[in-house]
């Protein structure tokens, strides 16, 4: 007992703060450092310590001492305890989405629910409240239509996600994403993406919508509403709407992994253990970090949808197209089966 | 006079670029391609690429400074003569020429019966100033200039922005031009 | 009464007009320098050589010399003309130093401003210039720049022909002519400030007014000089509020073109020492208080005074300097009250002079004299107040304006007076025994009429400005009544000479506002009871 105990925390511990938390963490550097490199400019460079620069990478340390010793601001509002509980709702969530995403062969994973793809959609549910009791809690009206932007884009994006996944279960037949990735197995040609091309892209889009990031930011939109539902925000409270923002960054990714790109599977690599099985891990780990770095590469390259463009996409476009998907889906494999 | 009207034809999208996606996919690999070309140059310590398009376009700013292009219209300073007294003879020129009506001159009698009148002080309020360059336009004597270079720095109070002759004479150099027709 | 034409226009002049003048009349203007109208006309400059046709052929002749004859023909913008203008120009020009940056006159300059309107060409002289002395000190007020004057000879008239000082005179010849003194004299008279003005150059300039203000960011203002019974018509130009500078303003009826040094350097000993709180006085410790504060005091104290003493015990030294509304309402308020009313002043230095200066150093006792006559107010001089004072009559002791000459006996006995209260707008050494000073405005800051000695009447106005809360003499003397308990309702200037005008027989029908810039003569007959 103790020992699967001490395993589990070892997981996690591995899992979750080694891996998630590092790539979070680097990502806030990355995304400065990218987007430089993308519009041709130098990027953070500036913090130092005697001399030693590190390509801006001390801007992390930076940014972590700066929110730990900036005033903590609380506006005048009547809902001081939910202003500050906000952003702990909104940072649990995308953590707790970890819990059920295979990392590995086997029991590589933390939590092997038979009902994991429920409780990703249901986490990211909770998600939505975070940004709308920030937006309503700050008592600002910048911040209360930042909130209500949020919930509304978020609330319509959920349902093309949960459609789009509808495909994954009718072709690998189960909800467990362990089994999912094993379904998926070591060919290509067998992962989500090739067989799910659609839902892939719907699915992208509706994360990157769920994560609020451009071009769907609207809900932080600088150039109307200041910074949207966390502009009150400042400090360690502020970093926690951002850490969460970029582990969410990680998580979708990491679920696009699970759902599309095989999982931890090896392209060609048919047994687990040993080696093998630190080389599937890295695959995990490497896929993900791709996809975190083309999310960050969408965002830079799009430019922000209006609001209601975003309504129309998700309502009038994807909603039907993912309909559509598991329409087709069905009748592909009504005929597959006979 | 009639008025001359462009016909801008109207693109119609098509299903190409209605769907987006391709359009999507081109625009990320025009980022793409810039970000792996610097990335390149940056890991390799490149200042260009072959192609010699993509160059970093910004500077690490107060370590490396911009050229000020030869024109640029900086922080005043005041010409001084040979013998290193101020050129200004406190004629008002400039701060009647100010539109900002940002210097402030107070003229004194000087023991030198040639030179006469000159300024016992000299204040430009820098927050005032618009930097239109008007008051070396007028300057008769050649005596202010703002070719410094330098643009006004930041100063933590609105009074520091009020530069007076001292510091306005240190920045000066030396002008050996020729004053009011005289000869000799 | 001859008949000619100037640029095709006919008109007819009395005879001995001259062709400036004649021109003048028409509407046609002719460029001068040495021309003055107070002088006579020497026609040395040239600049107003203009082309007639007096029967013999077009001439150029100087216009302000030149008197108008039948049937001349002149032509003020004919190319011979212009090209006269234009050559006269560039000889004056010629070893002109042209440094009008550091110049005082650049701004009101004759020769900038013909340079501009007839000749504006650059300088053929390539051989250096001849040189002058610079800043050479004439007198204690004006200094000489010998480069910069083109020899007009202005300055040496006027010291010929209005003051007959004949301190200056041209010495040398040609181009190395030059403006002096006569050894061992200075141009040291009365009015020497004058040559300043009349100087068309910035050859002579005010040693008062050097470099204290280029003249174009002054603020002009029309005023009238208080420093004597004469009431020269001035012009005070102001720079962010302070007086600069004070000239004369030409008044036929008064002063015509001048005004004494004297006049027009008073502004500067009102610079210091000037009231802008009121001031407590209390054992040896004073205590400062605001404007409206001192009224309410000084309205207090003497209705204390009345009440336990009567009217009577409150002594009231006014000023003939003071304007006719400001001697009206002290009037009036000392009537109604039943308060003893002094007359103060300035004292005279004994000097005066048929060109302008007067013996009495107050601009307005003529006005106060038709005013308090008017009103057949009982009145005083110093010396019955001393008798007063002395007596022990007098219990409280209003001073208006700190400016007043008092005989040996006031100043000893003042010590003896209970409260000694004041309205002043500068301290002066008899303000020392006042327990109580409110400010009230210099002459500068406020608006008002004055009567000089010839019965004139002139309207002078507001120049400067330094604090709203502290009122004009009429207008705080009105809020201590008030304060007092006294019915006295005046808010606006105009009301107050309206009131007067009804009063006064030589002012009816006079209304403030109408005022002419020159003023008005109120007397039509032999002066009657003015001093
Ligand atoms: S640059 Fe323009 S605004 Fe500034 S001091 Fe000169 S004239 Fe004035
Ligand atoms: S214009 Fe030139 S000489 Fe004149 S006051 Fe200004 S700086 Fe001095
Ligand atoms: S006298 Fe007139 S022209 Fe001569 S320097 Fe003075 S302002 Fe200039
Ligand atoms: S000093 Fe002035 S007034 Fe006198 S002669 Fe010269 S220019 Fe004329
Ligand atoms: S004005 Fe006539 S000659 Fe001088």
């Amino acid at each position: 007992m103790t020992t699967l105990i001490l395993y589990a925390l070892l997981k996690i511990a591995g899992f979750v703060l080694g891996y998630v938390m590092l790539t979070a963490t680097l990502l806030t550097w990355i995304e400065r450092k990218q987007s430089a490199l993308a519009q041709d400019r130098i990027g953070p460079a500036r913090a130092s310590i005697m001399g030693l620069r590190l390509g801006g990478l001390l801007h992390i340390p930076a940014d972590a001492i700066k929110s730990f010793t900036k005033e903590d601001f609380i506006p005048d509002t009547p809902n001081p305890w939910l202003f500050k509980f906000a952003p702990v709702i909104a940072f649990i969530p995308a953590f707790v989405m970890f819990a059920v995403i295979p990392f590995g062969p086997g029991d590589l994973i933390i939590s092997s629910a038979s009902f994991g793809v429920l409780f990703i959609l249901a986490v990211t549910g909770i998600s939505v409240y975070g940004a709308t009791l920030a937006g309503w809690a700050s008592n600002s009206s910048l911040s209360l239509l930042g909130g209500l932007r949020a919930a509304a884009q978020m609330i319509s994006y959920e349902v093309t996600m949960g459609l789009s996944l509808v495909g994954i279960f009718m072709v690998y037949e189960d909800v467990n994403l362990q089994n999912v990735v094993i379904r998926q197995g070591s060919n290509v040609l067998n992962w989500g993406i090739v067989t799910q091309p659609l839902a892939f892209f719907l699915f992208l889009a509706a994360v990157i919508a769920e994560t609020k990031r451009g071009p769907f930011d609207v809900a932080e939109g600088e150039s109307e509403l200041v910074a949207g539902y966390f502009t009150e925000y400042s400090a360690m409270r502020f970093a926690m709407f951002m850490l969460g923002e970029f582990i969410a960054i990680v998580g979708v990714s990491a679920v696009l992994v699970t759902f599309f790109l095989g999982g931890w599977q090896v392209p060609g690599l048919e047994e687990t253990g040993g080696w093998y099985t630190v080389l599937q891990v890295s695959a995990f780990a490497l896929k993900t970090w791709f996809l975190c770095w083309l999310q960050l590469m969408i965002r830079w390259t799009l430019p922000r949808f209006r609001y209601d463009q975003i309504m129309h996409l998700g309502w009038r476009i994807l909603l039907p197209l993912s309909l559509l998907n598991v329409l087709v889906t069905g009748i592909v494999l009504a005929i597959i089966h006979g | 006079m009639t008025a001359t009207v462009k016909k801008v034809e109207r693109v119609v999208p098509d299903l190409a670029m209605k769907a987006y996606v391709p359009a999507i996919l081109e625009g990320l690999g025009v980022t793409t391609r810039h970000f792996v070309q610097n990335l390149g140059n940056l890991v390799s310590g490149r200042k260009k690429s072959k192609r010699g398009t993509e160059e970093i376009a910004t500077i690490r700013y107060p370590d490396e400074k911009r050229e000020y292009p030869p024109r640029y219209r900086g922080h005043h300073r005041l010409m001084r003569r040979e013998d290193d007294q101020v050129r200004c003879v406190a004629c008002f020129m400039c701060s009647t020429a100010c539109p900002a009506n940002c210097i402030y001159i107070e003229a004194g009698e000087h023991e030198d019966p040639t030179i006469e009148k000159f300024p016992v002080r000299f204040d430009i309020d820098h927050l005032v100033c618009i930097y239109c360059g008007m008051c070396e336009e007028a300057c008769p004597c050649d005596a202010i200039r703002m070719d410094s270079g330098e643009h006004t720095k930041p100063k933590y109070s609105r009074t520091d922005q009020r530069v007076h002759l001292v510091d306005l004479l240190e920045r000066g150099g030396p002008s050996i031009a020729k004053q009011g027709g005289r000869f000799s | 009464m001859p008949t000619l034409k100037i640029n095709d226009q006919e008109v007819t002049v009395e005879q001995g007009t001259t062709v400036l003048k004649a021109a003048a009349e028409t509407g046609v203007e002719i460029p001068t320098f040495c021309y003055h109208p107070g002088l006579s006309a020497p026609a040395n400059c040239r600049m107003c050589l203009v082309e007639i046709d007096g029967g013999r052929g077009p001439q150029l002749m100087p216009a302000c010399y030149t008197q108008a004859g039948e049937g001349m023909d002149v032509k003020t913008d004919s190319p011979t003309t212009k090209d006269a203008q234009k050559s006269v120009l560039e000889f004056i020009l010629l070893n002109h130093p042209v440094d009008c940056p550091i110049c005082d006159q650049a701004g009101e300059c004759t020769l900038q401003d013909h340079y501009f309107d007839y000749s504006a060409q650059p300088s053929r002289l390539r051989h250096t210039k001849v040189h002058k002395p610079k800043v050479k000190v004439l007198g204690p007020n004006i200094v000489l720049d010998a480069e910069r004057c083109i020899l007009c000879t202005r300055c040496v008239r006027f010291c010929d022909e209005v003051t007959e000082t004949h301190e200056l005179r041209v010495t040398q010849r040609g181009d190395h002519s030059e403006i002096t003194t006569f050894p061992g004299l200075d141009l040291d008279n009365k009015y020497s400030l004058c040559t300043a003005d009349i100087c068309p150059v910035g050859a002579l300039t005010s040693r008062g007014f050097r470099f204290k203000a280029r003249v174009w960011n002054n603020k002009r203002t029309k005023s009238v000089c208080d420093q004597c019974a004469r009431n020269c018509s001035t012009f005070v130009d102001t720079l962010r509020n302070d007086v600069k500078r004070v000239s004369p303003r030409t008044n036929e009826e008064v002063n015509s073109w001048w005004a004494c040094d004297e006049g027009r350097t008073a502004f500067k000993k009102y610079q210091e020492g000037r009231y802008l709180k009121g001031v407590i006085s209390h054992e040896g410790t004073t205590n400062e208080l605001a404007p409206s504060d001192s009224y309410h005091r000084l309205g207090s104290q003497l209705s204390q005074t009345v009440e336990a003493h009567g009217g009577e015990a409150v002594g009231i030294l006014i000023h003939p300097s003071w304007s006719n509304e400001d001697i009206f309402v002290a009037a009036q308020f000392a009537m109604e009250a039943g308060f003893s009313l002094y007359v103060g002043g300035r004292a005279t230095d004994g000097y005066e002079d048929n060109i302008l200066i007067r013996g009495d150093k107050n601009a307005n006792r003529y006005g106060m004299n038709l005013i308090l006559e008017a009103m057949g107010v009982k009145h005083g001089g110093v010396d019955s107040l001393a008798a007063a004072i002395e007596a022990g009559t007098i219990r409280t002791l209003l001073i208006l304006d700190g400016e007043h000459a008092l005989p040996e006996s006031v100043i000893t006995s003042i010590g003896q007076v209970e409260k000694v209260i004041a309205l002043a707008a500068w301290q002066t050494p008899i303000l020392d025994a006042a327990h109580v000073i409110a400010p009230t405005r210099l002459v500068y800051e406020r608006g008002g009429t004055f009567v000089n000695f010839e019965g004139h009447i002139q309207r002078f106005h507001k120049t400067q400005m330094h604090d709203v809360n502290i009122l004009s003499p009429w207008h705080a003397l009105s809020t201590i009544a008030r304060a007092g308990g006294w019915d006295m309702q005046y808010d606006r200037i105009s009301d107050v000479f309206a009131g007067m005008a009804e009063m006064v027989p030589r002012f009816a029908g006079l209304a403030y506002q109408e005022l002419p810039d020159d003023g008005v003569t109120t007397v039509q007959a032999a002066s009657t009871g003015a001093v």
